[in-house]
């Protein structure tokens, strides 16, 4: 493993106890430029994890509580007139930090949504006529109530589309719960958190993942774990294209992570649900048949052949 | 010292089992080579089996069997006995004398004390191999299953009957092999010695295949599903088949018993080139038994003939210009001539002497100094007769009063047993005819009507105290040609006409023409048997009573103006009976052809077939053996192999593959899904090492990365063979 994050994973875990797998595809997505959507319910450390994460990497954390009568111009920011300077004067919102926890996101109007998705997305933000590029690194952790429904904007499909991995935290086992009351009685660890990376640093490691090769015969194989997904008789719409790219940039992450300079089939079948699920519209019946998009991605990939040989020789 | 105690008296039983199934294999070898040493041998047996059980020092051991094994010799081959002077000169003899003929390649000249000495070093190999399976292996199937083979073997193709050995066999080598089964078990439970313990699981054991093997030895049991192979095998072989095994059809000498059903055998006989079709005789029969024929006794003469002299015989000949010639290519040559009817004079290259026995006018071959002779081929010159119907017509019952002369008595006799109902049938059937004539065929009809069948199967054999004939006619009805002409000749006796039966070939199956004749071809299925009768003022003449069989008698109707309707009666019955013949016969021509255009390669194959038949079978046995085995030598041999390889990636990959293909084998087989890791992972679990995981790191990078890294193939290699090793043990 990556020494590097390996230091990282170490900080998270000081304050996150039983939650390596939340924190390693967190620095996926974030090694991949991605964000994450954590479907879970609030208390289990979420933001937690965040801040560790940031202040791993001496980020600026922001924290948007999405209301429903929160507007775009929260998020984004706002130009404010300045009677002293006859000027004005550009106030960024939130979205303009490092790392940013937008807390239960289907709480407000899908006009605030977009404000948030727009900027993940492009990396930028347009206010009064002004396109505004949001620094690197970005990345958002945007978390989502899966409880509560009266009230809520499902995000849109396409909205879904755009976070790279969905992610449940669940709760603590029984002896992972008492440590972290053990480490609750005193103080706050978060704050004995140190920056192990700079932001340079992680920007390098951004650029490093990229250089992760994936041979054709792995390409190969996401695509058919792709097509298959569109091809299933439970899904009404596959994954995109997109949700490919998603995957391969992902598995490049990983494997990074993991300290090769190659994806495997491994990398892309532990990835494939947690890239996959959430863009899955699934049809009536498998609701019906009690059966989730997690389990017909497992299904798919039970099924097709993993690649063993050199592309060519295929 | 208990536990030593358990283990001997094991180790005693499974030898006194081993001891039992030897003495099986033993048997048969014996009664077939004729050897007779069984006792010795058997004593040998038990020798060494016993020197094994006591773990006599192997010096020791090899010195009394070699010492047995002398007394042995000495005391079969020498004429002195062992303890005199003589005994060491004639060991030296013998010594001397063998090795100068294996030496020399002449293994016709070894001497039986050799051959001794040979087996039973074979039987001493064999016991330590079997010594090796029990305490070694703990498994004695593959040995087991060899016997009941050898023995099933021998009993199909020789004359050792396995019917008990077979039995026994089978339950004392279930016996054993459970005995071992059970012991292999405690061992792999690592259980310590437990000698109650062991006994718990065996007397059940040995209860149950008692149990099972007395039921199904007691059960009433169907017969044979399948048909002796035998026949078929000796047809293929091109074997004679005649006067060899009761069940086969051919024509064989020993007609005394009759009935029963008949395996077909397609044996070719001989080959006949001539224009006319005909009924091949050989010899005839007078006595009837009520069970079958024999010959009656008496004195008769001999006649001798030399070739292209004429042949008298009791039948009558056509006149010389229809005089024509059959040439006979004989395939089993035998020592006595194949006649037809109307036959004068046979021509071969060789002279020998044709000498007719005037008993049963068997015409036997022999050479001028009177041993008996093979022909493979003669032309025998004949003239069939035309008999005159007026003639024929001309002889009316009354004028069998005529024939009294005592030669004809073993024409008319018939057992005392006879049933009286066979007499009142006869008499049924001829009593309103105007001739003998048709007295005759009246007799020769009643089988075509009435209800009865042709069949070589479904055919009974009479028991004691039953008439073959009287079954026949009025109880079965079914039967084939032996019934057909029994019945006719005890009828044809019983209505007071003269009659014999006659056997030889039916006129076989038409083959190719060339030169405007027509070449049959003669198989021991075409081994018939039919009737002479005789009728007064015209002599013998063969009567065809079989159903589906044609008579080949040829009868001159001229004389018949004032019946001209007896012509057209007789114009359709010729008629039906042309296309039964055909119906018969269109499948073997489609095989004669065949077997034409591969003559020669066929001959070629037909004389080596034994040896062919070994190969096969080898070949089959060791390409079972060695599938079997695969999971062992196929990797030894990969590891060998590829020692001798670069090492480089190339080899790296074939070498992993390899291991792959090896792991499927013994079972632990990567599923679709599975990526090389998972499964390498459950390979190290499985086989309890870590190499898989190791190469398979390497291999996921030879496969799914692009710059490749310095690997330690040396390493890599001896983990890939660790690997290949932990699958073979």
């Amino acid at each position: 493993m990556n020494s590097q994050i390996q230091s990282v994973l170490e900080n998270i875990e000081k304050v996150m106890i039983g939650k390596r797998e939340v924190a390693e595809l967190s620095i996926v997505a974030l090694l991949a430029k991605g964000h994450i959507l954590l479907e879970d319910v609030p208390g289990v450390g979420k933001t937690m994890m965040v801040r560790a994460l940031a202040k791993s990497f001496e980020a600026q954390f922001k924290r948007i509580q999405f209301t429903p009568d929160l507007l775009p111009s929260d998020v984004v920011g706002v130009s404010i007139y300045n009677p002293k300077t006859l000027e004005f004067e550009f106030r960024p919102g939130p979205i303009m930090g490092d790392v940013i926890l937008a807390d239960e996101i289907n709480r407000t109007s899908p006009k605030t949504q977009s404000a948030l998705l727009e900027g993940m997305e492009e990396a930028s933000v347009t206010i009064d006529g002004k396109t505004l590029t949001i620094n690197q690194p970005f990345f958002v952790m945007a978390t989502q109530n899966p409880i509560e429904h009266e009230g809520t904007y499902p995000l849109p499909e396409a909205q879904l589309d755009r976070f790279l991995l969905k992610i449940k935290m669940g709760y603590p086992s029984r002896g992972q719960e008492v440590e972290i009351l053990r480490r609750a009685e005193h103080g706050k660890p978060i704050e004995k958190i140190e920056a192990v990376l700079t932001v340079t640093q992680l920007i390098e490691l951004q650029e490093l993942v990229q250089g992760v090769h994936v041979e054709d015969s792995v390409k190969n194989y996401m695509v058919e774990l792709a097509t298959q997904t569109r091809e299933n008789n439970y899904v009404h719409l596959g994954v995109s294209p997109r949700a490919t790219i998603a995957l391969m940039k992902a598995s490049q992450a990983y494997a990074f992570i993991k300290g090769r300079s190659f994806v495997t089939p491994d990398d892309v079948q532990y990835l494939a649900p947690f890239v996959f699920s959430h863009r899955l519209i699934l049809k009536p019946d498998a609701r019906y048949d009690n059966v989730t998009a997690e389990e017909i991605i497992e299904r798919i990939i039970a099924k097709i052949p993993v690649p063993t040989k050199r592309f060519a020789e295929q | 010292m208990k536990k030593s105690l358990g283990n001997f008296i094991e180790l005693a039983i499974a030898y006194v089992i081993i001891f039992l199934i030897l003495r099986e294999w033993l048997i048969p070898v014996m009664q077939l080579t004729n050897t007779g040493l069984f006792h010795l041998f058997l004593v040998f047996i038990g020798l060494s089996l016993v020197l094994s059980l006591f773990q006599v020092h192997p010096i020791l051991s090899g010195l009394v069997k070699f010492g047995y094994v002398t007394w042995f010799i000495v005391f079969v081959y020498s004429e002195s006995p062992f303890f005199s002077g003589q005994t060491i000169p004639f060991l030296m003899h013998e010594w001397k004398w063998n090795m100068t003929a294996i030496f020399s390649g002449d293994f016709g000249k070894v001497s039986d004390s050799f051959r001794t000495v040979l087996f039973v070093a074979l039987i001493w190999m064999l016991i330590y191999l079997i010594h090796h399976w029990i305490t070694v292996r703990k498994n004695i199937f593959y040995f087991f299953a060899l016997t009941v083979f050898f023995i099933a073997t021998l009993d199909t193709f020789s004359d050792y009957d396995g019917k008990v050995a077979i039995v026994k066999v089978l339950v004392l080598g279930l016996i054993m092999t459970g005995f071992l089964f059970v012991k292999r078990l405690w061992l792999q439970t690592d259980a310590p010695s437990n000698f109650i313990g062991k006994w718990k699981l065996v007397i059940p054991m040995i209860v149950s295949v008692m149990l099972v093997s007395g039921v199904a030895f007691y059960l009433p049991k169907a017969g044979p599903t399948w048909a002796d192979p035998v026949p078929f095998i000796k047809g293929v072989a091109g074997q004679d088949g005649i006067g060899t095994g009761e069940k086969t059809v051919g024509y064989s000498e020993d007609d005394s018993q009759l009935g029963g059903p008949f395996q077909g055998d397609n044996t070719l006989i001989f080959t006949a080139s001539t224009r006319d079709r005909h009924y091949w005789r050989i010899d005839t029969k007078d006595t009837y038994t009520s069970k079958g024929w024999i010959l009656s006794e008496g004195s008769f003469g001999k006649n001798v003939y030399e070739t292209n002299t004429p042949i008298q015989t009791s039948l009558q000949v056509g006149s010389p210009e229809t005089e024509r010639q059959v040439q006979m290519d004989i395939a089993v040559p035998m020592p006595f001539l194949i006649q037809t009817y109307g036959m004068i004079s046979v021509s071969t290259q060789d002279s020998p002497l044709f000498i007719q026995d005037e008993h049963t006018e068997k015409i036997a071959i022999e050479q001028q100094n009177g041993d008996s002779k093979l022909l493979s081929n003669y032309t025998i010159s004949y003239s069939e007769p035309v008999f005159s119907m007026e003639q024929l017509q001309m002889a009316d019952p009354s004028t069998l009063k005529t024939v009294d002369h005592p030669s004809f008595d073993r024409f008319l006799q018939l057992p005392d047993t006879l049933p009286q109902r066979v007499g009142n049938l006869a008499q049924e059937i001829t009593q309103d005819k105007a001739s003998v004539y048709d007295q005759i065929k009246a007799v020769e009809k009643y089988f075509s009507s009435h209800g009865f069948r042709y069949d070589k199967k479904e055919v009974a054999i009479p028991s004691e105290g039953q008439d073959y004939v009287d079954q026949f006619l009025f109880d079965t009805k079914v039967g084939y040609c032996d019934n057909f002409s029994t019945s006719m000749v005890v009828l044809l006796r019983s209505a007071g006409i003269p009659a014999r039966w006659v056997k030889g070939f039916a006129p076989g199956n038409p083959g190719r023409i060339s030169d405007g004749l027509q070449e049959y071809q003669i198989t021991n299925d075409n081994a018939h048997s039919w009737v002479e009768a005789y009728i007064p003022g015209t002599g013998w003449m063969e009567f065809e009573p079989t159903i589906g069989f044609s008579g080949n008698v040829n009868i001159d109707y001229d004389i018949e103006q004032d019946t001209p309707q007896q012509e057209q009666v007789l114009e359709p019955e010729k008629k039906q009976e042309q296309p039964k013949k055909e119906e018969q016969e269109p499948k073997k021509e489609s095989s004669s052809s065949t077997t034409f255009s591969f003559d020669s390669v066929w001959t070629w194959v037909k004389k080596h077939i034994y040896v062919w038949i070994a190969l096969v079978i080898l070949m089959i046995i060791a390409s079972i053996t060695l599938f079997m085995q695969r999971k062992t030598w196929i990797p030894k041999m990969q590891v060998r192999a590829f020692r001798k390889k670069e090492a480089d990636w190339t080899t790296f990959d074939a070498s992993y593959h390899v291991l792959t293909k090896q792991l499927s084998r013994i079972g632990l087989r990567r599923k679709d899904g599975e990526t090389l890791r998972a499964f390498a992972t459950r390979v190290d679990e499985s086989l309890e090492t870590e190499e898989m995981q190791k190469l398979t790191a390497v291999y996921e990078q030879h496969i799914y990365g692009k710059d490749k890294q310095e690997v330690d193939f040396a390493k890599l290699k001896e983990s890939w063979e660790n690997l290949i090793n932990r699958t073979i043990s």
